[in-house]
């Protein structure tokens, strides 16, 4: 009868043994799932955060849309939500080159804009969404 | 093989007039020719105190041999102890034609029969009686049997009380070995405790540098979100990119002196434009010159 305990205490051992390694195994495998898986969300999570920086950057846009609003003095500005509306009625061509390279060069989202010539004067109606 | 359960193989009762071969694994159960038992009344409440004590109460009734013991409980304090000699029974077991490959495990009449008053026919001579709970082997002119011992095992459900069991000898189980592999797996229990207390470290390490990772970054915390923003601002990007790619490769068109655009505009992701042009060859040229534009987001068509 001992020897029929030992045996099973051996028995017990060489199942928790088995288990304990199967269902540790699994775990690792699981937690290597894991980490393959966040690998593929951080890949994912910093191109967002480039097209963020590029596009969804409002400090610097605020930043260069005053710069604009300062250097260019539009004749009316206005804002309906995240739109910023920008007129300018008579810009020379050299103003209106710079400021079309500036826009052109530039990460603001344009909407709309405008251009219409009247006789050496420009006008431009920009709008832009920060 | 089975563990837990008592084995389906045939069962032999076996005297020394045993006369038949095995030709399959079988139990077998000795008659009380093989073992010698005792019963006693002492004031102990486990059977390992009787077995430690068995030796002593054996001491000058048992013939040279290496005995073991075998306690039976039949109350609180009366034991029945068998002695027997396995190297013996196998020797004998031998001698009456009984190949050992063939038996799984020996039984003592004694255990299967513990607490009944036994009455059994063994052959034409010889029988089985219980004497004060011990089974006796006596000339049937002694006793009246009313049962064949053969049948009553056939039907009986045998006990764990073996005495010699095949698989035992298999495994081979001798206590240097046992403690070594017990000691083996414990260390291999050890070694996988530690190693789950490493995997569980190494994942709450994983898991806060996730929340750093998202939480530094403002990022949103499914991948499903990652994409659909991801996909919104590629559209952006798609969009203002080529609306500034357009702009420019209009811009590149050389314009003669009194050439000029009087409008351009760009509304719902396409540019209207107006262009006063020296003649129709020209403004072939232009719009040759437009055609070779790649076709994106943007379409660029003349206001007339």
């Amino acid at each position: 009868m001992i020897a029929e305990i030992k045996r099973y205490l051996i028995l017990i051992l060489s199942i928790l043994v088995v288990t304990s390694f199967a269902y540790l195994a699994n775990e690792k495998k699981q937690h290597q799932k894991e980490i393959e898986n966040f690998q593929e969300f951080a890949k994912e999570a910093n191109k967002l955060k480039v097209l963020k920086a590029k596009w969804s950057n409002k400090k610097e846009d605020k930043k260069l849309l005053s710069q604009i609003k300062s250097r260019f003095k539009p004749n009316s500005y206005s804002q309906k939500g995240t739109t910023h509306i920008l007129d300018f009625k008579s810009l020379d061509k050299a103003s209106f080159h710079k400021l079309g390279k500036m826009l052109l060069n530039s990460n603001l989202r344009i909407k709309t804009m405008d251009f219409k010539k009247h006789e050496a004067k420009v006008s431009l109606h920009v709008e832009i969404i920060i | 093989m089975s563990f837990f359960r008592p084995s389906k193989k045939p069962t032999f009762f076996i005297t020394k007039n045993f006369n038949h071969s095995l030709s399959e694994k079988s139990n077998i159960v000795l008659s009380p020719e093989f073992y010698w038992a005792k019963r006693v009344n002492l004031n102990v409440k486990f059977k390992h105190e009787v077995k430690q004590m068995a030796t002593s109460i054996f001491s000058d009734s048992l013939p040279e041999g290496n005995f073991e013991y075998k306690v039976f409980k039949l109350s609180q304090k009366e034991y029945i102890i068998v002695a027997y000699d396995i190297e013996f029974i196998k020797k004998k077991l031998t001698q009456l034609g009984i190949d050992m490959l063939h038996v799984d495990k020996i039984y003592t009449i004694q255990s299967e029969f513990l607490h009944d008053e036994v009455s059994l026919k063994v052959d034409d001579d010889f029988g089985l009686t219980s004497q004060d709970n011990i089974i006796v082997y006596l000339p049937l002119r002694y006793l009246e049997a009313n049962n064949d011992v053969h049948r009553a095992l056939k039907d009986k459900k045998l006990s764990y009380d073996y005495i010699y069991s095949n698989q035992l000898q298999k495994v081979n189980i001798n206590p240097k070995q046992l403690k070594l592999l017990v000691y083996l797996l414990l260390l291999c229990i050890l070694i996988i405790a530690f190693d789950f207390i490493k995997l569980k470290q190494d994942k709450s390490f994983f898991e806060k540098q996730k929340e750093v990772f998202i939480k530094s970054n403002n990022f949103p915390r499914t991948k499903l979100q990652i994409k659909s923003m991801q996909d919104e601002l590629s559209f952006v990007d798609a969009i203002q990119v080529d609306i500034r790619e357009s702009m420019l490769y209009i811009d590149k068109f050389k314009l003669n002196k009194t050439e000029y655009f009087s409008m351009i505009k760009l509304e719902n992701n396409k540019i209207l434009y107006k262009l006063k042009l020296d003649d129709k060859k020209r403004e072939n040229l232009f719009e040759k010159y437009l055609s070779k534009k790649d076709k994106n987001h943007i379409l660029i068509e003349k206001v007339k």
